[in-house]
């Protein structure tokens, strides 16, 4: 094997990468634009939805009419500061049509509040849509707010009847929780070891991404030269074959990272464009590199040893996804499912497989856990580097030509 | 066999393939064949599709390996330590080789004069775009605009460009135009006047009467004769070469 032939491979490779519009454009700039895309349209079109509040207040009471106004202002505004268009209309009778919140104040509500102990009732309807499901929990939101400002007012006047000096707020919350986060070392976590915990999992499930290209590219690559029929004379060049193997992992490594680079970035502009935040620290990234590299090379020898097996780019391409697609799994598991809390043959599996070994690494670095974290990144290259090695041993020239 | 043989003994033959077998599955594509190539001639393979030429050559060149036999090309075995040697001083354009249509004609005499030539990889370049008679415009332009002919013309150049002591051509003239298959014809003939030995597959006899020193009859895998066109024509009582072709085929009550 020589560097110079495995460099000479790899640079025509990429030349025509380069050059394959519709592949980059599939790998590359797709989820680049799209996820950004996604949260774009979605805000956009969030704030083109439009809630209809519709009202009746039959208790013709003022002090009916006051709440009844606050509760509509007050869902109007949690609405439209989660980017909807509000429009309030009062309900007469047999003319619902079109609402997707309906409020109705009976009779007596004002005379039951007015009791120490009286209960009043606000009759709520939400449409079975997804703005009628925001609406309602908007409208509970104002109504807890009102219902715990009355109970206030109720234990004023109480402990004035029974001249008492009382704190309200302790006679509605006897128990206070007083919320923290520890790492695995059972030492309190910094608001920063939280947001870093919540974060790796998104990377995790974003390892996606990255095994993907490789993936697709490798596939291409070694299958697209026999369908396309430009494998015969190089094979009977002074090209040594392994050289040409090489050549072709490192080639798909490439664009198996520059597509991670342009799929990591689309995630980050998704979460800025979405408001919400993604922390890394300078350790999670590094690790999240590593093991994106090794997962990379995995997938690329992976892609090889299928791709040199069938007869075209297709096949090669749909046996490739099957193995994406177990990667996906994993990795979308790992959105939900704490890897580190597993154990007997749950664990021994994840372990076993090294899509499942980079999220380990990136949980267990989260909890502050960093020898399992170095362990399973470890592992994960010796599982391609064996990978690697039985691509170059089951690498087989005349296979290759049949293509079966 | 004993041609072979005696070839071999004597040094001569740059190409030695000896009672070889080669089985895909249920298909026995080549069952015995054996055959010598030698320096300044030019051999053709006849059959008909499926006769197992293509399989003959890959078997040759190392890209098959036989179940059965020997084959040496300039004196080593394939697979063998002075295999990496034969590979650069063997050129080869198989049947429905292509080119990489993304990159340029350039580019691609570009990447296998550095395969071939290291750091003398200029001097090679600059014979292939000689030889492919491709103008510097049309080699500047990326090879999957070109016609059939210009893409034959370019991987020929390819295959000649290390100056390679033997030439395989797997069906050379099929779907070529007329000044295409004019300007191989001279190609080969400059070869064979230089010393090279080239071996080319065909189903076109009339082709191969006019230009070949040798021919090699095979039909479903069995060799049915091997010596010069003349000597066909005595063997079977033929006038022509096709003719001669049909009655070694009719001769040989082959089974499939």
């Amino acid at each position: 094997m020589t560097a110079r032939n495995i460099l000479l491979v790899a640079a025509k490779d990429l030349r025509d990468f380069s050059r394959d519009y519709k592949s980059i454009a599939a790998i590359i700039l797709l989820p680049f634009i799209g996820l950004p895309g996604l949260a774009l349209l979605s805000g956009v079109l969030a704030s083109q939805q439009t809630v209809s509040i519709c009202y009746y207040v039959a208790d013709s009471t003022p002090v009916a009419h006051e709440i009844a106004g606050w509760i509509v202002r007050n869902t109007t505004s949690i609405l439209e500061s989660a980017g909807y268009s509000v429009g309030v209309r009062g309900l007469g009778r047999g003319s619902a049509a079109g609402c997707d919140l309906i409020l109705v104040f009976p009779e007596g509500f004002s005379s039951n509040l007015s009791r120490l102990d009286g209960t009043a009732t606000i009759l709520v309807s939400g449409s079975l849509t997804s703005t009628g499901q925001e609406a309602l929990q908007a409208v509970y939101s104002s109504v807890r707010t009102v219902s715990k400002a009355i109970v206030v007012e109720r234990v004023s006047r109480l402990s004035s009847l029974a001249g008492l000096r009382l704190d309200p707020e302790g006679l509605l919350e006897p128990i206070k929780v007083e919320q923290s986060y520890h790492n695995a070392k059972g030492v309190t976590a910094s608001n920063t070891q939280v947001a870093v915990a919540e974060a790796a999992k998104v990377l995790a499930f974003s390892l996606y991404f990255v095994v993907n290209p490789a993936i697709v590219f490798m596939s291409d690559s070694l299958s697209g030269e026999r369908e396309r029929r430009t494998i015969e004379m190089l094979l009977v060049s002074p090209l040594d074959p392994y050289d040409l193997l090489a050549g072709k992992i490192l080639a798909s490594t490439v664009a198996g990272l520059i597509g991670a680079a342009a799929d990591s970035l689309g995630i980050l502009l998704f979460f800025r464009l979405s408001g919400l935040t993604l922390t890394l620290t300078p350790g999670l990234a590094v690790l999240w590199l590593s093991v994106s590299l090794g997962l990379v090379l995995f997938s690329s020898s992976l892609a090889a040893i299928i791709s040199e097996r069938t007869g075209s780019v297709r096949s090669a391409q749909n046996l490739s996804f099957l193995a994406s697609v177990v990667a996906l799994i994993f990795y979308f598991a790992a959105l939900f499912v704490d890897y580190t809390g597993l154990h007997g043959a749950a664990k021994i599996l994840l372990a076993s497989i090294p899509y499942s070994q980079a999220a380990l690494a990136l949980e267990y670095y989260s909890i502050g856990l960093t020898t399992p974290a170095l362990a399973y990144t470890l592992a994960v290259y010796a599982f391609t580097g064996v990978l690697v090695f039985i691509a170059s041993r089951v690498f087989d020239p005349e296979r290759l030509l049949a293509g079966s | 066999m004993v041609s072979a043989v005696r070839d071999a003994i004597a040094g001569e033959a740059t190409v030695r393939v000896e009672n070889v077998y080669k089985r895909f599955g249920s298909v026995e594509a080549l069952r015995g064949v054996s055959y010598t190539a030698r320096p300044g001639e030019i051999l053709y393979i006849l059959g008909p599709n499926g006769s197992g030429k293509t399989t003959l050559v890959r078997v040759t060149l190392g890209l098959y390996s036989p179940d059965r036999g020997v084959v040496e090309v300039l004196g080593a075995r394939p697979g063998s330590g002075g295999w990496e040697r034969v590979r650069s001083q063997v050129g080869y354009v198989p049947e429905n080789a292509d080119v990489y249509e993304r990159l340029t004609g350039a580019e691609i005499i570009g990447f296998y004069a550095r395969i071939y030539g290291g750091r003398n990889w200029r001097r090679l370049a600059e014979r292939a775009a000689r030889i492919s008679g491709l103008s510097g415009k049309e080699l500047a332009r990326r090879a999957g605009e070109y016609s059939k002919g210009m893409r034959r013309r370019l991987l020929l150049a390819i295959a000649l460009m290390h100056e390679p002591r033997i030439v395989f051509l797997d069906e050379p003239f099929s779907g070529v135009d007329v000044i295409s298959a004019h300007r191989i014809r001279m190609i080969l003939s400059r070869l064979r006047s230089g010393g090279s030995s080239v071996i080319a597959t065909s189903h076109n006899v009339f082709e191969a009467e006019r230009h070949a020193d040798r021919i090699l009859f095979i039909y479903k895998g069995v060799k049915l004769f091997e010596g010069t066109v003349e000597e066909a024509h005595a063997s079977y009582n033929a006038s022509t070469l096709e003719e001669a072709f049909v009655k070694a085929v009719e001769g040989a009550g082959i089974d499939g």
